[in-house]
């Protein structure tokens, strides 16, 4: 038992620095990339990182129109974590907020608010991405739009089934015979017990989030085509796979590295925090 | 404030839960007053309908619960007709609780610091200085002399013993006029049980508090509570002052149960009560003690007895006792 704890503090150590690193190279990108993102070097087109046979002027390498990849990737970053955090949030707050309602007050309310999620997950989420993006068009604000309006039932059923146990525990019965109103039950005695659930699913719903966002772009229903994403880079650098691997396979590192953090990240939280949330998933 | 005039007045209070099998009668016109500073025990077995009572005197029915019928009266008010923001006002601050088992009735995340002293701040709008200071004495008072080490403590760092002092001292912390104690030392040891009930007594006293004590165990009860009422099956059929109970017991249940208490100094006189408690969807007609009762005749088939008093201050619900 105490091995599995250090190891469950590992694995929240590294993908926590790895994830903190995604971060800062995100909010300092223009500084850091060594060039613009958007420029292009015809003469140097498909040139190969320097671990292979290229040098060091292009650290991994360019694409079919001589942009550095190294800096787009470093952009890509800003996408796919935006979507991550704001599409994340959002998410949880709709979701969070619709499963306590539904959880602990009036039963009616409750069932309509769970059928709506009950459609909701019968739509197949790719699909309805795509519909989404369709309707309100391409743009980073709108994959954040999309993510919130389909991924917001993942808090809100979980939510409730804990809010549902939780309403039933004597603490919250005790609250209510101090003479505690409904709202101060929720603030005091249910939400600070469901924020362990709360931050592993928020992790968890991030990873999700940034592969949306990767998956729109790589369409071209994601970000404007001006704007390095990785998604698009991987979409564009299979065109020419069989030349020139790189192209394609840096900015998937980039997004495998980020979504295994994510993962591990929320894993690790989850055997920290509570045994009994092993079940919910 | 007249000292002996009723505190709490319950009257034919009935609560049924619906189920998918008929309407489960856990409560079936149950009434009792209860005086200033007295100490009543709600003595009965599992499913007599003890607990619920209890919840209802904070209107806090666990649903699918339905308070059908009756009234209760807390200081002449009728707690069941007042609207929620009215009841937040009684609650905490006129009727406390202790529950069964103090270490899920104590929030998990919270040092017990914060819990105390928010039901002052909750209640009494202190200061947090203020609340501070009457914390510290609170815990005194139950018997924790370190508190400054406990209140920085989380609820699973205490023992059991600890925990119930801390429900009590929450309880207690707004002086309120009424405790429900429902089965407040089930969780703890035999000895623990024995030094929370005196430390309840003494409290009791000194602040003039009625406690409405709730227990399965006879011998329990007869440590605190000034009077006894029996229940059986929903209702009450024995109510009296202790010591009439425990010396000259009337109803035949009430007879059986202290027949079936152990003694040590007596251990042939030990007799269990045939039978099972009866199906509350499905009670018998007439007497629901009827199908148990060494003493049955053919009346109480028929003949639903009620609550009167057969002796001075002692009331019996028996058919035959009361021809007695």
């Amino acid at each position: 038992m105490r091995s599995l704890q250090i190891l469950g503090s590992k694995k929240i150590l590294v993908s926590f620095v790895i994830l903190l690193a995604y971060v800062l190279i995100g909010m300092s990108a223009p500084y850091i990339a060594p060039y613009d993102p958007n420029e292009q070097h015809y003469q140097d087109a498909y040139k190969p990182p320097f671990f292979t046979s290229g040098d060091w002027r292009y650290l991994l390498g360019t694409d079919s129109l001589g942009r550095d990849i190294y800096s787009r990737v470093l952009y890509g970053a800003r996408p796919a974590l935006f979507v991550g955090v704001v599409g994340a949030f959002f998410a949880a707050l709709i979701g969070v907020s619709l499963g306590i309602i539904s959880g602990y007050y009036s039963v009616r309310i409750g069932e309509v608010i769970m059928r709506l999620v009950d459609i909701w997950l019968s739509l197949p989420a790719v699909v309805f991405s795509i519909c989404l993006i369709a309707v309100l068009g391409i743009g980073l604000g709108n994959v954040a739009i999309a993510v919130i309006v389909i991924d917001w039932t993942r808090f809100a059923r979980v939510v409730r089934s804990e809010v549902l146990n939780l309403k039933e525990r004597e603490f919250v019965l005790a609250a209510k015979a101090i003479g505690m109103s409904g709202f101060g039950i929720i603030r005091k005695e249910i939400l600070p017990n469901l924020l362990p659930l709360l931050t592993v699913l928020f992790t968890l719903e991030m990873s999700i989030a940034i592969s949306v966002e990767v998956l729109l772009s790589f369409a071209g229903l994601g970000v404007k085509p001006t704007e390095p994403s990785w998604g698009s880079m991987i979409a564009e650098g299979l065109t020419y796979f069989r030349t020139s691997f790189w192209g394609a396979c840096i900015p998937l590192i980039a997004v495998i590295i980020i979504i295994l953090a994510l993962n591990y990240l929320g894993d690790g939280l989850r055997e920290r925090m509570d045994p009994r949330l092993l079940v919910i998933r | 404030m007249n000292r002996d005039s009723s505190l709490l007045e319950v009257k034919d209070l009935a609560i049924h839960f619906p189920t998918s099998r008929g309407v489960l009668k856990a409560v079936d016109g149950v009434s009792f007053d209860l005086k200033y500073g007295e100490v009543l025990g709600l003595v009965g077995e599992s499913g007599a309908g003890k607990s619920v009572t209890g919840r209802a005197i904070m209107k806090l029915v666990p649903p699918p619960g339905k308070i059908v019928s009756g009234r209760v009266m807390l200081e002449g008010i009728d707690i069941l007709t007042l609207r929620d923001e009215d009841l937040r006002s009684v609650r905490g601050k006129k009727v406390a609780l202790i529950q069964q088992d103090p270490l899920s009735s104590l929030n998990p995340v919270f040092k017990i610091k914060d819990q105390i002293m928010d039901i002052l701040k909750l209640n009494l709008g202190l200061s947090h200085q203020e609340a501070y200071t009457i914390v510290a004495d609170l815990l005194k008072e139950v018997g924790i002399p370190d508190s400054a080490t406990l209140l920085e403590k989380y609820p699973h760092e205490l023992s059991g013993g600890m925990r119930q002092r801390v429900c009590i001292a929450i309880a207690f912390s707004c002086t309120p006029l009424l405790v429900i104690a429902d089965e407040p030392t089930t969780a703890v040891d035999v000895i623990t049980q024995l030094q929370i009930i005196q430390l309840m007594r003494k409290i009791q006293r000194e602040k003039h508090t009625s406690i409405l004590f709730i227990t399965h165990n006879l011998a329990l009860a007869s440590k605190i509570c000034d009077k006894i009422a029996v229940m059986y099956a929903g209702r009450i059929v024995e109510l009296s002052l202790t010591k009439k109970i425990f010396e000259s017991p009337i109803h035949p249940y009430t007879r059986a149960l202290l027949d079936a208490v152990p003694r040590y100094d007596a251990p042939e006189r030990l007799q269990p009560i045939e039978g099972d408690a009866p199906n509350l969807i499905d009670l018998p007609t007439g007497c629901s003690f009827y199908p148990r009762c060494r003493e049955h005749q053919s009346t109480c088939l028929t003949i639903r007895p009620s609550l009167l008093e057969v002796k001075p201050d002692h009331y019996v619900a028996c058919q035959i006792c009361n021809i007695l």
